[in-house]
């Protein structure tokens, strides 16, 4: 009877065991260990902002304890709403809005980012209008473009798409002009094409330049759908939740605090959306991403 | 300049020229800035024939490699590579070139990267199977077998420079241009690698035309040694170096051997002095 049992044992012991490989459990090991860091991050944050409010004493009309925030959430507003369900509706708009800006964003910056690395004379040409447009106070202009565009979401989406247009613009120029010169010397004995130089050289080089650059743009991008919903006339968006919750801080304090939090899940989620993306495409390219 | 006597001239052993520079200069830059690197250059390489080229930092060893690959053209003179102009040699994938550094892509792995010439020559009639079969015996050649999926940057330098080696033959050339290949690599490294170079020389009939600063090396390796002078650079002796093949261990410890690198290392420094 033993006998015919302990091979199915000891075989599914080695299955164990060969799933358990070095680099499984090493891989577990740091993803628990980067779990167990946000935590203690996350409970130093809750920490401080209780302590910030015993030791100021402050009334929650200044400062609301922090499950007063996370109860209000789940209280019914004046349209008979859940408060969580209407930030979240909100929310989605926003997000629309800056995805929408932010592929825009990669579609335009890559190209004019390519050109600048590629053609010295474009480059040179298109230059001082990307430091131009970089320069351009955004808050200052997003209530122009509001009346000249109009208050639909793609107004606001094309103000993110302007902020989150830069960072890929210069990532992709320096991405697709930082190349050595042997490698440039190799393709050349090769014979090869302008386009195979690009496309097996030049592009899969460039791309911890361009994820570098696509991480800060999908940052910029929630900030400027924001930015784009706080001129009067929008209706919905997380931008005017938090434009109202300021006229009504006094007397309700958690309306605000609870939009933030939610303006900056957002732009996390972006952020971690371009580096799950980046995990997948980035597979082969460690040593870059390490240095 | 060119002349079609050079392209099948033939040397003292009855063999084809490779590669043949005739009153090669080269000039960088123009006007007051401009610098001769190289002036009035002679010389050929015989088919299969192992030529090393050693000289002071500056004397345009790597500018003469750079000629024959058509990475740079020469201001004046003429330069033949299997009786053609080097653009044709070099459209039609008759050399390999190999830098000091292994200039390996990062993102490919080792498989890949000695792949990548193959997918950019599209060679008519290489069957996907005769490819890979290709790829896993030069990779077994240099030494290599079990890191086909490994990055480069996950081997040593030696191994590194294994596989740029690997992929300068996989599409058989018939010359190999090395620009100071183990330059970057330890002592004990590179002598195993100049064996293993001069095994996969003799295993492949190539030509092999080398930039070295290393005396030793360049007399272990090459049937003959060619010493430039200081910018700008000339040919400043030829040195024949007739040890036996094949170059082992033992013939580095022969007397003929030292001979050879002190009458090398004598031509370096009459070639430091001045010119000739």
């Amino acid at each position: 009877m033993s006998s015919s049992v302990s091979p199915d044992v000891s075989a599914l012991i080695i299955a164990r065991a060969r799933f358990w490989t070095d680099e499984r459990a090493e891989r577990f090991r740091s993803a628990s260990a980067r779990l167990t860091l946000i935590l203690i991050l996350v409970a130093i944050f809750l920490g401080g902002w209780e302590f910030l409010k015993w030791a100021t004493d402050a009334p929650r009309t200044t400062l609301p304890h922090f499950h007063e925030v996370v109860n209000y959430l789940f209280t019914t507003n004046s349209q008979g709403d859940k408060v969580w369900l209407d930030t979240g509706r909100n929310l989605r708009l926003t997000f629309i809005e800056a995805l929408t800006g932010l592929v825009v964003a990669i579609v335009a910056g890559f190209t004019t980012g390519t050109m600048m690395a590629l053609s010295r004379w474009t480059g040179r040409g298109i230059m001082p209008f990307v430091i131009g447009a970089q320069t351009v106070p955004i808050v200052a202009i997003a209530p122009a473009l509001v009346i000249w565009l109009g208050t639909g979401w793609e107004t606001k989406a094309l103000i993110a798409g302007f902020l989150a247009f830069f960072p890929i613009a210069v990532s992709t120029a320096r991405g697709i002009g930082d190349v050595s010169h042997d490698s440039l010397d190799l393709m050349a004995s090769y014979g090869a094409s302008r386009s195979e130089i690009f496309f097996k050289l030049r592009l899969p080089s460039a791309l911890p330049y361009i994820f570098t650059g696509l991480e800060v743009a999908a940052a910029f991008s929630v900030i400027g759908a924001i930015v784009a919903e706080l001129p009067v006339g929008s209706q919905d968006g997380i931008g005017v939740v938090i434009l109202t919750s300021q006229q009504y801080f006094s007397l309700q304090p958690e309306s605000l605090f609870a939009a933030i939090g939610g303006a900056c899940l957002l732009g996390g989620a972006m952020v971690a959306m371009v580096r799950i993306i980046q995990l997948v495409v980035l597979r082969g390219h460690r040593r870059q991403e390490l240095s | 300049m060119t002349t079609p006597d050079i392209a099948t001239d033939t040397n003292t052993n009855g063999s084809r020229t490779a590669i043949a520079f005739a009153s090669v200069r080269k000039e960088f830059g123009n006007g007051a800035n401009a610098t001769l690197a190289i002036e009035s250059v002679d010389l050929s390489v015989a088919e299969r024939e192992f030529v090393s080229l050693i000289g002071p930092s500056g004397c345009g060893k790597s500018t003469l490699l750079r000629l024959a690959a058509d990475l740079i053209e020469p201001s004046d003179g003429s330069v033949l590579v299997n009786g053609k102009s080097p653009r044709q040699a070099r459209l039609d994938r008759d050399y390999g070139f190999i830098f000091q550094s292994p200039t390996l892509f990062d993102w490919r792995t080792v498989w890949k990267n000695v792949a990548l010439p193959l997918e950019i020559m599209k060679i008519g009639g290489m069957t996907r199977e005769k490819r890979d079969e290709e790829i896993e015996r030069l990779l077994g050649m240099v030494g290599l077998d079990g890191f086909e999926s490994h990055h480069p940057y996950q081997l040593s330098g030696g191994m590194q420079q294994r596989v740029s080696l690997a992929r300068a033959l996989v599409f058989r050339p018939s010359i190999l241009l090395m620009d100071e290949p183990f330059g970057a690599l330890d002592e004990i490294t590179r002598d195993r690698m100049n064996l293993e170079l001069h095994r996969i020389w003799a295993e492949t009939n190539t030509t092999i035309l080398f930039v070295t600063h290393s005396i030793p090396e360049a007399v272990l390796l090459s049937g003959r040694v060619v010493v430039m002078t200081a910018r700008p650079g000339r040919v400043q002796q030829i040195v024949p170096i007739d040890l036996p093949y094949p170059r082992t261990t033992e013939v580095e410890e022969s007397n003929r051997y030292y001979q050879l690198v002190t009458e090398v290392r004598e031509a370096l420094g009459q070639a430091m002095v001045g010119g000739p």
